[in-house]
């Protein structure tokens, strides 16, 4: 078979579905996630851990108090130290990743932050003799570390951090301290209960001049008893949205003491006499900014991918109501408005990946420049993940919710694992730099991309930007998918433009520029949505355009298809100077039809992501099919059927009835 | 302390919220009276909140965040037995709108053991039982001797009815119905306190007689010992598991084995069955619509009152939380004076006003066809019930949209619980897929627009209903939308409707057009479906729209109107925007036009500013109520939120026993091993 995950004894409504696919999953999933060799490991480490019952969840995570998820992850951590150098290569970072989806899911857990603030920051900001001290003790876990920047009374704008360390030469140590409650560090990562070692930024102060932001090496509590040292306070922020596996923490300090030398020091340093050596460029800072945001297109891919497995495979197996055949109700997925509702974020999921995987691989190649000196690129990076960062992530949110709602009521249910998901994902419209700020970053290198072309330097324009500066031309529709791409464009640039010539005439009527840009704040939102999705609809088509194999680049390009007459339908408004009514009419009809095209392929689209059951963690997503029982089974298991009454109703309610019949 | 237009002000208070409540125009308890209809009902919520407050046994022994999901039921079971014995000194019982108010208050969104007992188990009763059964029964469940449910939907079944598996097969000889589940699918799954709760429901199953089927029928049926509460044989009862929210609520499974009930126990007001098993059938079938059309009726301001209970949180977080500079000179701002955050959260005060004006007014609709269906006209129940199928769908889908903006609009705390928006999200988003799915539901207005456009084309427009008279009416060919002074919006409405009326009638072509291509009827419908939808939204949103208007030109009160009519200016051009795409294809509206609606927007985003904080205090949200830390009225955020966080369960050691059991093993085992 093509679809590599049909099974005997399956649900046969999902393995006709699988039957129809027309293309070899296996083949899908090396395009996935960027090569056959990684597409074959996932595999292999799915199935190595499957063999490993200790790394299993010992029951669902839905019928976990927070406490309980807490202590499950903990458990498996020290299970997984046991297993490591066997399941996966410890160097390959994309390994890692898959097995802790795998085995600790997507909830967070006590070492979400040592591998990826904690350590890199390490390697990024301490120099050589500093890493020499903590790096090695860090990888083999001797401590658990976090990166605490945040504070409560301030997120995005780093400047006004309260948190200061201030240096006294007599004792070359630096003092910590938080001034006022809105002070506290808020919000890191498994800074409440799990890190005994933080990097913590606060505000450098020698002799009353205030230097900025800097990272520091802090030890938070005790290694022995893991109690909190004097002058430390530090908790759990309490339960959140989602993410409940992971004890995001507060962090105050009480005139907390620190030798010189924790100050990290790769980039700036301070000297025993207090003496402040700055770094080389301040631009360095932003490069984990964008490193994290390139990875997050592809994890917020995958968080929709998630959602999409589990509520297309349900969609084949629901069935309701009728079409014209009376005799047996139909599969919910053979709605237009349910293939409406999820095959255009199957697009855009595609999307997102193949964007992280583009984004990812510009990021390596800045860091090579930087390294030779080169640091030209980086904004224009800078500005495209900030983009990328707010539109996937918002995007994203909508398509998994969408998803959720095409499962009807079993959606709400934790069986389907859809709202966990859900929850976890649309925290990234607010971390790493909250959705709008983002918008108003690329939207200021827009305006200075236009402000070039006014000012007749086209040519400084940075790769992404040079359609600014293009003429409109005819379009073709029947062409391609390029043509889409020009109809983007110019929705883009028009938008772009008029935004800029908003904010310019705000500015010339008298308005201060800082005034002008907030007033002319949601139009510049709307330029950089436009930008970003224009980007996005770009590298989907270059990437399925670089595909070889016949059947797998066809129903690419099937996807390609839903995708540009969703994406361009969407957002009419601003295309329709360009495209005509009946043009429009032509794309609505597409839309409608690719649909229909892209039909057969469905189940196997999301099967090709290879996400395991044991990763999925939803009954509606069952590899198998097997829904109703295992759902019935599932609330049979859940923690309000251990007893047939429960203790509320012996408590209270038998009382309160008993008393009514007197 | 001198008398303030905005009457939330108190002493004490974060002086940045102040500030805010000092620049709003217009009193906040005259507005109180337009949102909940009369002065009367305002004030009387009032007064309700402040006896609650005077009652500590009612208040929550803890966050509920902080609280498994047993302990919720443990604490709202005990809250329900202390207001059943105390009901009549806080509130008149007899008022729905009163006890609502208590709920909300005490027992908070999150459910009740006794959630369906109020609105779904007693209203069956006294819909469907007749005198006989309502002697028996009512009084009991009434004095809450008994707890009952109302189960329908099944596992394998929610939409269609006729699909359900559950049989009531009636057996002559011994004169009862025997209710069987033939199979999983079968099961009954989703009704509300089922699970635990409840000793009675009332049952919807296929009644079988003589091997003929009759269709869903309801039945009385006891679940669990009324002595012990433990389920009775011959039935398989439990709780469904946790939910995305709601959790209070006993959502629960239901099968029966071969379940012997009298034949007495059919809810027989409308049908009967006679002990030799004849079957006299209901006078007219559509009395069925009015149940759905009045809880799809509430359902609108219910949303309403959770998208402003959001607002609420966000708007007065956004006046207290300060962040970067505008003016670079100037300290931070309030994020409150970004556009990009006004417009997260203005155009969704003015739809939280709209939908609860809609709401308002199509319960009074339903109100007057009730009365004109006992005096035998039913057409107009078909209309409301289209009208209330499209409402509910474009208000539960723009209510989560609201909430969720507003969540985000409060940037990381609006993720943690202490907001509490994502738990008021969790449960108004549930609205989208219970009482009928949204895209049913629109698809179910559709077959109503679409016999209309089909009356149009034919030239029958006398026979158009008054809510789609628009559809046969001559529209102009271009708006003159920034040409004519905008009184009483009547370009407004002209423009959206000739927005609605085109979808409807592009749609309508589309399924006609199929179908004369030989498509089936049912094919044709599929196929066209996407485009049905949108033509839905447009009408309901059109409907929404003069709902507002209509409400804003009856009010007399000067500072009242003026702020509310803002609000609508904010409201029409933010709704023509989002839709102006319809009306730019076949030119109605120019691109001019459409910048002109924009420059309006930014406009009235400027104006409703001063008023903003009025606006959301004026729906008198008690901080019982609201349960949120970002929501406090006194805007006193940042120490009760470090409070909050230090009280939270994991704070309760200051090393886990997860860390003492797993991670500080592993770490001295790696200690170890690296000195060796």
């Amino acid at each position: 078979m093509l679809n590599k995950s049909i099974m005997d004894g399956d649900n046969p409504d999902l393995t006709e579905e699988r039957m129809k696919g027309a293309f070899d999953t296996d083949k899908m999933a090396a395009v996935i996630y960027g090569s056959e060799k990684f597409a074959i490991r996932r595999r292999e480490i799915t199935e190595s851990i499957s063999r490993i019952p200790q790394l299993a969840d010992s029951k669902p995570f839905s019928f976990m108090t927070r406490e309980e998820k807490i202590s499950e992850s903990c458990r498996k951590l020290s299970v997984l130290s046991e297993h490591w150098n066997q399941l996966i290569d410890t160097n390959n970072e994309e390994e890692a990743l898959h097995l802790y989806r795998e085995v600790l899911g997507l909830e967070g857990h006590a070492f979400s932050l040592h591998e990826t603030m904690f350590i890199p920051s390490l390697v990024a900001q301490a120099n050589d003799e500093q890493q020499e001290k903590w790096l090695g003790r860090a990888k083999r876990r001797e401590i658990i570390g976090c990166y605490a920047q945040t504070e409560m009374g301030h997120g995005t704008n780093l400047r006004a951090l309260e948190t200061t360390a201030t240096y006294y030469p007599s004792t070359q140590e630096f003092i910590l301290h938080t001034p006022t409650e809105t002070a506290l560090k808020w919000w890191p990562g498994a800074l409440g209960k799990s890190s005994n070692y933080a990097v913590v930024v606060a505000d450098l102060v020698i002799r009353d001049t205030h230097y900025g932001a800097h990272p520091f090496m802090v030890q938070l509590r005790d290694e022995k008893t893991h109690n909190p040292l004097p002058g430390i306070t530090v908790g759990d922020i309490g339960p959140k949205m989602a993410f409940n596996g992971a004890d995001n923490g507060f962090l105050g300090f009480n005139q907390y003491k620190l030798p010189r030398d924790h100050m990290l020091m790769r980039h700036s340093r301070v000297e025993e006499n207090g003496t402040y050596t700055k770094p080389p460029h301040a631009k360095i800072g932003y490069s984990s900014m964008v490193k994290v945001r390139s990875r997050m297109a592809m994890d917020q891919g995958l968080f929709m991918v998630s959602a999409l497995v589990i509520a297309v495979r349900y969609s084949a197996v629901r069935r309701q109501g009728f079409l014209d055949d009376k005799s047996r109700e139909v599969k919910v997925l053979d709605y237009q408005t349910q293939q409406h509702r999820l095959f255009p974020s199957i697009a855009r999921a595609y999307a997102f990946i193949f964007c992280g995987f583009e984004t990812i691989q510009l990021y390596d190649q800045l860091l090579i420049d930087v390294k030779n000196g080169d640091t030209s690129g980086m904004s224009d990076l800078h500005a495209l993940t900030s983009g990328l960062k707010s539109v996937v992530t918002h995007q994203t949110g909508e398509g998994i919710e969408q998803a959720r709602m095409a499962c009807g009521g079993h959606g709400y249910s934790m069986a389907s694992y859809i709202s966990e998901i859900y929850g976890v994902a649309i925290g990234g419209c607010t971390y790493e730099g909250e959705n709008m700020v983002m918008l108003l970053q690329l939207a200021r290198y827009l305006v200075k991309s236009v402000e070039l072309v006014k000012t007749g330097k086209s040519k400084e324009l940075g790769p992404m930007m040079n359609y600014l500066a293009e003429p409109d031309t005819q379009i073709d529709l029947t062409s391609g998918p390029e043509a889409y791409v020009k109809v983007f464009q110019h929705a883009a640039r028009r938008q772009v433009w008029k935004a800029t010539d908003k904010f310019h005439q705000l500015m010339e009527s008298g308005q201060s520029r800082d005034i002008a840009w907030n007033n002319s704040a949601v139009e510049l939102t709307r330029a950089s949505r436009l930008h970003t999705r224009l980007y996005i609809m770009e590298t989907f088509i270059r990437r399925v355009s670089s595909i070889s194999d016949v059947s797998i680049k066809k129903v690419l390009i099937d996807l390609v298809n839903v995708h540009v007459n969703y994406e361009v339908l969407d957002i009419g408004t601003y295309a329709l100077e360009h495209v005509s009514s009946t043009q429009l009419d032509s794309i609505r009809s597409q839309l409608y039809s690719s649909l229909d095209t892209l039909r057969p392929n469905a189940v196997s689209l999301i099967d090709s992501f290879q996400i395991s059951d044991m990763q999925l963690r939803s009954v509606l997503g069952r590899r198998d099919g097997h829904v109703y029982t295992n759902l019935f089974e599932w609330a049979k298991a859940s923690p309000l059927n251990q007893t047939h009454v429960l203790p509320s109703v012996n408590q209270y309610l038998k009382p309160m009835m008993d008393k009514a019949k007197l | 302390m001198p008398q303030f237009l905005n009457k939330t002000i108190q002493d004490g208070d974060n002086p940045d919220l102040t500030e805010e409540r000092k620049t709003g125009t217009f009193n906040t308890n005259d507005m109180a009276s337009q949102i909940w209809g009369s002065e009367k009902r305002a004030r009387r919520r009032r007064e309700i909140s402040a006896k609650i407050a005077q009652l500590p046994e009612l208040h929550d022994s803890k966050p509920l965040p902080f609280m498994t999901r047993e302990e919720k039921i443990m604490e709202s079971a005990r809250k329900v037995t202390i207001l059943t014995a105390r009901m009549s000194e806080i509130i008149d019982p007899t008022d729905p709108a009163e006890l609502y108010h208590l709920n909300n208050e005490v027992l908070g969104i999150e459910g009740n053991p006794m959630a369906l007992h109020g609105v779904m188990f007693i209203p069956a009763l006294s819909a469907q039982a007749s005198d006989e059964q309502q002697a028996k029964w009512l009084p009991r469940a009434l004095r809450r001797e008994i707890i009952g449910t109302y189960a329908q939907t099944e596992m394998g079944h929610g939409t269609n009815l006729q699909n359900l598996e559950t049989t009531a097969t009636y057996d002559i000889s011994t004169q009862e119905f025997i209710l069987h589940t033939p199979q999983i699918t079968a099961l009954k799954w989703w009704p509300g306190n089922l699970g635990k709760s409840s000793n009675y429901a009332v049952v919807v199953a296929h009644m079988i007689i003589k091997g003929k089927n009759y269709g869903p029928h309801p039945f009385m049926v006891q679940l669990r010992d009324e002595k012990t509460h433990e389920p009775l044989t011959g039935i398989t009862v439990g709780d469904i598991g946790p939910k995305m929210a709601y959790n209070i609520v006993d959502n629960g499974f239901l099968g029966f084995n071969q379940y012997r009930i009298p034949r007495t126990n059919l809810l027989m007001r409308h049908t009967k069955v006679e002990a030799d098993g004849t079957y006299i059938k209901p006078p007219h079938a559509k009395i069925n619509y009015s149940a759905m059309v009045h809880v799809r009726s509430y359902m609108l301001t219910g949303q309403a009152i959770m998208l402003s209970m959001a607002l609420n949180i966000a708007t007065r977080y956004s006046s207290v939380r300060r962040q970067g500079q505008i003016d670079k000179s100037q300290p931070e701002v309030k994020v409150l004076d970004y556009q990009t955050q006004q417009h997260r959260l203005f155009p969704s005060i003015a739809r939280a006003y709209a939908f609860q004006f809609a709401g308002a007014e199509t319960v009074k609709l339903y109100e007057h066809v009730l009365k004109e269906m006992k005096s035998g006209n039913v057409e107009l129940m078909a209309d409301l019930h289209a009208l209330t199928s499209g409402l509910k769908s474009v208000v539960t889908h723009q209510t989560g949209e609201g909430i969720e903006q507003a969540r985000m609009a409060c940037g990381g705390h609006g993720y943690s619980m202490a907001s509490y928006i994502s738990e008021i999200y969790g449960v108004a988003i549930g609205g989208c897929t219970y009482e009928g799915e949204n895209m049913v539901m629109l698809l179910q207005l559709a077959r109503y627009l679409i016999k209309s456009a089909a009356a149009v084309k034919s030239g029958n427009i006398s026979k158009l209903g008054p809510l789609v008279a628009y559809l046969g009416a001559k529209s102009e060919p271009t708006s003159l939308i920034d040409r004519v002074p905008n009184s009483g919006f009547v370009e407004y409405v002209k423009t959206f409707q000739h927005i609605a009326k085109r979808q409807t009638l592009k749609a309508a072509d589309m399924f006609f057009g199929l179908m004369g291509k030989g498509e089936k009827r049912e094919i044709a419908w599929n196929k066209s479906s996407v485009e049905l939808t949108r033509a839905s939204r447009l009408h309901t949103r059109l409907f929404i729209v003069e709902a507002f208007i209509r409400r804003v030109n009856e009010i007399v009160d000067f500072r009242i109107k003026e702020a509310l009519t803002d609000l609508l200016h904010l409201h029409v051009n933010y709704e023509l925007l989002d839709m102006a795409q319809y009306a730019l294809e076949d030119g109605f509206l120019s691109s001019s036009q459409l910048d002109y609606i924009r420059e309006q927007l930014y406009f009235y985003l400027g104006k409703v500013r001063p008023n903003a904080v009025s606006l959301v205090d004026s729906w008198e949200f008690s901080d019982i109520e609201l349960r949120s830390v970002l929501g406090r009225r006194d805007g006193h955020v940042y120490p009760n939120l470090f409070k909050w966080a230090k009280s939270s369960p994991l704070n309760k050691t200051d090393v886990l026993p997860s860390v003492t059991q797993y991670l500080k093993p592993m770490m001295e085992k790696a200690r170890q091993s690296s000195k060796l």
